[in-house]
């Protein structure tokens, strides 16, 4: 049999292919990565078709890319960097359990936040999401990668919201993360009260935390079950503008500290206009009344006593913005607060918003602590002035997390891909950014794309362990061989 | 079998011949262990030597001549419970007593940095000082910081609104079995112990799950935990008054109070409440026996339990308390608090209302400092059973099914009469996890009782298995004695996968085999 | 005898091994600088250094566990100042006697004829000369020449007898601070007689090291000599002294027609009486440093005797219940009452104060055998002193004293060391 038809005897005809167009929509993103076409895309239904492909992967010497998300696509993770097979992940869509009792969700891969948002509100509760993801962005693939999520309070530990996954490590064995893992049956477990809810184990070891961040070069995840959090009755949105991260940062991390707020993120005027308008000469126009930076967040009241949540904790917050001359306000000229919080509340409507200004953006983010947030913009901005990349086409936005103790850093670089000049610019700066950031103490932990062979002299016993690692889990190489530092 | 001379001539010319000792007496002293101990108090092994190393320099030169040699090191902090020491003969016990600093309190970012033998007493005292907060085990304050953070468990009752010590784990400095020194997350490349997580995968996923390596996976030289905002003053100041040590002034916005529910099942519905309404600063679930043994003992705890009181007021209770931030803060959780009692038909406890329990409640919630008494005071031998994380609704069952165990062996005699449902059910990040340890107490020095102590844990184990209500923490003192034999197989084997670890990491075998797992094929039951 | 190892096996196979007996009480610790209580361990590192690690050697000793009585296990028998420290801490959660545990193993290995050359010293010094110093008995009462106190070696009574300690007797250091003591008592009009050149040793270092027998013999013999002088009160400024006194003499059998009080118990009456008047200024700011045997090792002993009983299953009872004393009644305020009414001084509190003192090295024999480790556990109390910006330490006890100031000596540090009465005689 041909390769075609072996993975054809696994999940059907119409759920292989290797059309043109197919593979050319896979060979490449919006990152700078390297094309490289696949041989064939596959789709599979379940997990056992997804052992399956595993098993014949490992037997046909296959590499094999998960894809969980839709496109537009922009890490470089996607595209097959030795060929391969696409298991596109997408047609395992379905959202297997929501429990309103234990907040927790379970849903398969190809499930979005558009498709799971409405019906998690349908139970009274909402998803931790990241900043304004794209429509197709999938749940699972957003926590796998350990996107910051908007409230830093419910981000208690890295792995957040994450919390149990069924995984088919690069052999084909099954596993089931968390509590999931058992003894006994999902169903036995449910009987006795558990709802697949603990991340941890099973036994001495969190498999799940050395999938998050593997970049599918591990195992392909089948199911997760995810935190969820309780709907808000009532919210208020507040905004403090300001020339310098610098003049709000302390105020930031004492509100983490006193765990008031939910949501709560910088973003600049670039950033939230892009957000907020659909298209460039809107943008710059509201760019331009904003102030240069601007920081969110949002009282929330729940079921008990919401207005009285709201309340306090507003006052609260006021009076530790007054202890550091920050002035919180509900209005802001050209920004409808209702609007952005809608933006910070759902999925983005198309075009994806990083998409709106230029037409595509390169992003380079790390973790860092808030106290250093400031000096690292100088940085980015050092490197887009040595490159010639405007100032202006640089996005911002630090999201405090895990409560506070350390944030995402995120510096947009809006440009236009059709333009060669453009993009080679962009390109340089990226690399250039990147390295000075890097040269900073900026922590890459989520190293995409040429990141990897950036940071991993720097990281070299990590690397060491991380390649042992691999061999355990994926012995043969057939997850996303060329990867990370694999 | 004792280390060859030369052997011990290395280990000496590294840590220095004060700390190092071969010494029949102090190898002795080391072999007192009676918690986990299937028989009285003495290990059956002991170590060739025990090593005192100052700094990660020395562990890792130790841990090459181990792997040189092939001899097995083992390491501990505190050295509380038999699985401290290391299981195997002719292996050498790291005691990390010398490495002892806080090195560093970050108030800004809200973590703090410390070595192996900080406990948690010190970190508190320290970490006030800057208004800062952290979060203390239930076994107690005198346990490590660093220990229940990278290699044990992590349950405390502060956890509703403090977590978890596996998950208040940031950067990590790890010296692996071979002895090389891996640096976890952001610390990889020296930029700041912020995130223990990546670049990329984490291996924080390695080095321990739901329960650490127990010292079976190389030494934890270094961590960083997160700590928490500290409402009260930077000193708490004691009263000098027997019979306990309780604070001169009450706390500002803080409330502890025991509530009673007419039932298990009310008061499972009033956990969930008050996990979800975000409020509290800590709640255990106490029951009569752990309440009366904090407040009494001898004759007199005899005399209150066959009195019945405390059965009747605390049957089902749990230990709540508000701290607020401020005084708005204050008021809001406590109408809130209300509220959800109002609902379930919760109602404070005359017990806790007095002002000297209002005294000893708030500096045992605080200070931790009392859990031996309701413990091992009363027979002697303790331990503990159940203990899977999950869910309140699994703490709920786990309290059934081990009260229900119990009292067939209360029955027999053979343990003490504790209730039978004698447990401390726990909340962790506001109520998205919990779980439940059923305790048992009993006569380590009778065969029988500890016979039968020994038995009602491995059916204990047995009913975890067949009712499906997670891996029992009963494994923590049986480590390696066949527990993944029993669980592995039935949770995806994940022992296949920690013996793949152990073999990449472990090449030589130089870790405790008995600790997390041996590199041999499985043992069957 | 009053030590028997057997007598403890019940204790000592109870410890929990939770390490709380390295630590102060855990409520009441304040820094990680000076968080720990046990200057055994805290030297030395090892797990038999500590309380719970003497119990566990005791326990093996008992069960016969240890093979051999090696130098190393004597040296952690007795690389200890019996402080008590230990005991304090872990009787917050027990009924464990620690200390006495201690005190048995080390009398059970005397009974077999395994102690330290140095103690041996101490012993013969003891038996030749009633003290521990090796000094004449002879010139015993030399410290008290023209002070024309009533000498009852002679005969005679006295309604309130002093007994300066061997250290005050002997030290001409420290020998006046004797001086200020019983010009002070005879200043306020107390009938006060010594016992001379016939003032022997209280016995408590002999009974620390294990050897009760002559313990037993100078203990019965004070209280013999002290009831035919027909003293209503044995005053000493010594806080060993007072603290054997105390604790152990009364386990003796012997009546005892006297009340015993340490120098600052009756010093402080006499002033709240105002027979003793403090006007003179003292503008300086002191700590106060808790002796161990004036505080937490000053409380009567009770040693249990009795059966235990297993009810509820397995709960043991004891009955008769044990009494256990937890080192709260110790003799705390009387010092610092006076230190307080003393004028123009500021009177700070260290972290470890009280029952939960930090020793000062010199117990149990320690100083005179082991002086490099009592300096080192002295410098740590004198770096806590400073570290409250104390001008000076103001304790109650010889052997503290003598200790400080050797090792301020040592280090050069400028800390001053007072005595109470010092203080007192000062102000007045």
């Amino acid at each position: 049999m041909s390769e075609k038809e072996e993975l054809i005897a696994i999940i059907g005809d119409a759920n292989v292919s290797d059309a043109p167009e197919a593979l050319e929509a896979y060979s490449k993103d919006e990152s700078f990565v390297r094309q490289m076409k696949p041989q064939f895309v596959a789709r599979p239904r379940n997990v056992d078709e997804v052992q399956e492909i595993v098993k014949w992967a490992n037997r046909a010497g296959m590499p094999l890319i998960p894809v969980s998300s839709g496109p537009p696509h922009f890490r470089g993770d996607t595209i097959p960097a030795l060929g391969g097979v696409i298991v596109d992940l997408r047609r395992m869509n379905r959202i297997l359990r929501i429990d309103r009792r234990n907040r927790v969700a379970m849903v398969e891969p190809g499930v979005t936040f558009s498709d799971l948002k409405p019906e998690i509100e349908k139970q009274g509760m909402r998803l931790m999401i990241p900043l304004a993801p794209r429509v197709a962005k999938s749940v699972i693939a957003s926590y796998l990668e350990r996107e910051p999520i908007l409230v830093p309070k419910c981000h208690w530990d890295m792995s957040d919201p994450l919390c149990c996954t069924e995984v088919v490590f690069g052999k084909g064995d099954l596993f089931r993360t968390g509590a999931a893992a058992g003894p006994g049956t999902l169903e036995e477990q449910r009987k006795s009260g558990q709802a697949q809810k603990n991340p941890l184990g099973p036994s001495q070891s969190d498999l799940f935390r050395v999938i998050q961040g593997a970049q599918g070069t591990l195992g392909i995840v089948t199911w997760a079950t995810i935190r969820l959090e309780l709907l808000p009755s009532i919210q208020e949105l507040f905004m403090v503008g300001c020339e310098n991260v610098n003049e709000i940062i302390d105020f930031v991390s004492w509100i983490q500290r006193l765990k008031l707020g939910d949501e709560c993120l910088l973003l600049d005027r670039l950033n939230l206009a892009s957000i907020l308008e659909q298209d460039s000469e809107s943008i710059e126009k509201l760019s331009a009344e904003l102030p240069p930076y601007l920081l969110i967040y949002v009282v929330a009241g729940y079921d008990r006593f919401p207005e009285e949540r709201v309340d306090y904790q507003s006052k609260d917050m006021k009076e530790v913005a007054q202890r550091h001359g920050v002035h919180p306000v509900t209005a802001l000229a050209g920004v409808n607060s209702t609007k952005l919080l809608k933006a910070l509340s759902e999925p983005c409507h198309e075009p994806y918003w990083k998409l709106r200004y230029r037409g595509n953006s390169a992003d380079i983010f790390f973790l860092t602590t808030l106290d250093r947030s400031p000096e690292f913009i100088k940085v980015m901005h050092e490197a887009a002035n040595e490159t010639g990349f405007p100032a202006t086409s640089i996005g911002v936005y630090i999201q405090p997390i895990q409560q506070g103790r350390s944030c995402h850093v995120e510096f947009n670089l809006a440009f236009d891909s059709t333009s060669k000049a453009e993009r080679a610019r962009a390109g340089v700066t990226f690399d250039r950014a990147s390295k000075a950031l890097m040269n900073q103490g900026a922590f890459f932990s989520r190293p995409y794309g040429t990141w990897p062979e950036m940071i991993r002299n720097q990281y070299a016993e990590n690397v060491i362990a991380l390649r042992k690692i691999k061999k355990i889990f994926d012995p043969n190489d057939v997850m996303n061989p060329g990867k990370l530092f694999f | 079998m004792s280390l060859d001379k030369k052997v011990y001539k290395s280990f000496e010319s590294v840590v220095g011949p004060e700390n190092i000792s071969d010494a029949p007496a102090v190898l002795r002293s080391y072999m007192y262990q009676p918690f986990g101990n299937n028989k009285g108090v003495w290990a059956d092994i002991s170590p060739e030597a025990v090593l005192m190393p100052a700094s990660t320099e020395e562990v890792v030169a130790i841990a090459k001549i181990c792997n040189r040699h092939h001899i097995v090191f083992k390491a501990m902090s505190t050295g509380w419970g038999i699985h401290n020491l290391p299981g195997v003969e002719g292996a050498v016990l790291m005691d990390l007593r010398r490495m002892n600093r806080i090195l560093e309190i970050d108030e800004k970012n809200m973590f703090a940095v410390v070595e192996p033998h900080v406990i948690c007493m010190q970190l508190q005292v320290e970490a006030m000082k800057k208004g800062l907060n952290c979060h203390i085990i239930g076994a107690g304050s005198n346990t490590s910081v660093l220990a229940s953070a990278t290699s044990v468990a992590g349950y405390g009752p502060d956890g509703l609104s403090m977590g978890h010590s596996g998950r208040n784990l940031l950067g990590v400095e790890w010296v692996l079995p071979t002895g090389e020194v891996l640096k976890l997350g952001s610390l990889g490349a020296d930029a700041g112990w912020f995130c223990g997580d990546g670049p990329g995968p984490s291996m924080r996923g390695i080095m321990r799950g739901w329960e650490g390596a127990w010292g079976g996976l190389g030494v934890f030289t270094k961590c960083a935990v997160k700590l928490f905002h500290w409402n009260g003053p930077s000193e708490l100041e004691m009263k000098n008054a027997p019979p306990n040590y309780v604070l001169k002034e009450p706390l500002q916005f803080f409330k502890a109070s025991l509530f009673s529910f007419p039932s298990l099942d009310q008061l499972a519905e009033a956990a969930y409440k008050l996990g979800e309404s975000e409020i509290g600063y800590f709640i255990c679930r106490l029951t009569p026996a752990f309440v009366g043994l904090q407040m009494t003992s001898g004759k007199n705890y005899v005399d209150m339990w066959q009195s019945g009181m405390m059965q009747q007021v605390l049957k089902y209770g749990f230990l709540f308390v508000i701290f607020a931030n401020s005084e708005r803060e204050f008021d809001y959780q406590q109408k809130v608090l209300a509220q959800i009692l109002e609902e379930t038909g919760g109602q404070a406890s005359p017990i806790s209302e007095t002002k000297e329990m209002q005294e000893q409640i708030a500096t045992t919630v605080l200070k931790v400092d009392a859990v031996v008494r309701s413990c091992f005071r009363s027979a002697g031998g303790f331990n503990t059973s159940f203990g899977a994380m999950d869910t309140v609704d699994l703490a709920i069952n786990q309290i059934k099914a081990g009260a229900g165990l119990k009292e067939k062996y209360i029955k027999r005699g053979v343990i003490m009469d504790d209730g039978g449902d004698n447990s401390a059910t726990l909340l962790f990040e506001q109520g998205h996890l919990a779980y439940t340890e059923v305790l048992v107490m009993y006569d380590h020095h009778d065969g029988e009782s500890a016979q039968g102590a020994f038995e009602y844990l491995a059916e204990s184990n047995e009913i975890c298995l067949k009712q499906g209500l997670g891996p029992p923490i009963f494994q923590i003192s049986q480590v390696g004695m066949g527990k993944h034999g029993v669980f592995g197989p039935v949770c995806f084997n994940y022992d296949a996968w920690l013996r793949e670890i152990k073999k990449e990491l472990d090449p030589n075998n130089v870790c405790d085999p008995t600790a997390y797992i041996s590199p041999e094929e499985r043992e069957r039951e | 005898m009053l030590l028997e190892l057997n007598d403890y096996v019940g204790d000592m196979k109870r410890c929990a091994r939770c390490s709380i007996c390295k630590w102060p009480p855990l409520a009441v610790m304040k820094s990680w600088r000076f968080s720990q209580n046990c200057p055994s361990i805290a030297r030395y590192n090892f797990y038999a250094y500590s309380g719970g690690g003497r119990m566990a050697l005791g326990l093996a000793l008992a069960e016969g566990k240890l093979d051999d009585v090696t130098d190393e296990l004597l040296n952690i028998v007795y690389r200890c100042t019996a402080c008590g420290a230990c005991d304090s801490s872990c009787k917050y959660n027990s009924e464990l006697e620690v200390l006495w545990s201690i005190y048995s193993t080390r009398a059970h290995l005397v009974s077999m004829g395994n102690f330290l050359p140095e103690h041996f010293m101490i012993i013969e010094s003891l038996r030749k000369e009633d003290n521990t110093l090796m000094q004449p008995k002879a010139d015993r009462a030399k410290w008290a020449e023209g002070l024309n106190i009533r000498d009852l070696s002679q005969g005679g009574q006295a309604e309130v007898i002093y007994h300066a300690g061997c250290l005050y007797c002997y030290d001409p250091d420290l020998s006046s601070i004797a001086r200020d003591a019983v010009t002070l008592l005879k200043q306020a009009g107390i009938d006060l007689g010594i016992m001379g050149s016939n003032e022997a040793c209280c016995g408590s270092m002999a009974f620390q090291l294990g050897f009760q027998g002559e313990f037993i013999k100078f203990a019965e013999s004070n209280i013999d000599d002290w009831n035919a002088a027909g003293a209503k009160r044995v005053v000493t400024s010594c806080a060993c002294g007072f603290g054997i006194m105390k604790a152990v003499y009364p386990l003796l059998g012997k009546e005892m027609k006297f009340e015993v009080l340490h120098i600052t118990q009756i010093l402080d009456e006499l002033i709240k009486e105002g027979k003793l008047q403090l006007s003179k200024s003292i503008p300086t700011r002191v700590t106060y440093h808790d002796p161990c045997n004036l505080g937490r090792n000053s409380e009567e002993y009770v040693p249990w005797k009795g059966v235990e009983k297993k009810v509820l299953g397995q709960f043991i009872l004891r009955e008769p219940e044990k009494v256990v004393h937890r080192g709260w009644e110790g003799v705390y305020e009387p010092p610092r009452d006076i230190i307080r009414r003393v004028p123009g001084i500021e009177l700070v509190e260290m972290e470890r104060i009280r029952e939960y003192s930090w020793c000062c090295g010199a117990g149990s024999g320690v100083k005179l055998s082991m002086d490099d480790f009592a300096l080192w556990t002295a410098s740590e109390r004198i770096k806590e002193a400073e570290s409250v910006a104390a001008e000076a330490i103001v304790t109650a006890c010889p052997w503290c004293e003598r200790n400080f100031k050797d090792a301020i000596a040592q280090s050069g540090d400028h800390l001053m060391v007072y005595d109470v009465v010092e203080l007192v005689k000062q102000a007045l």
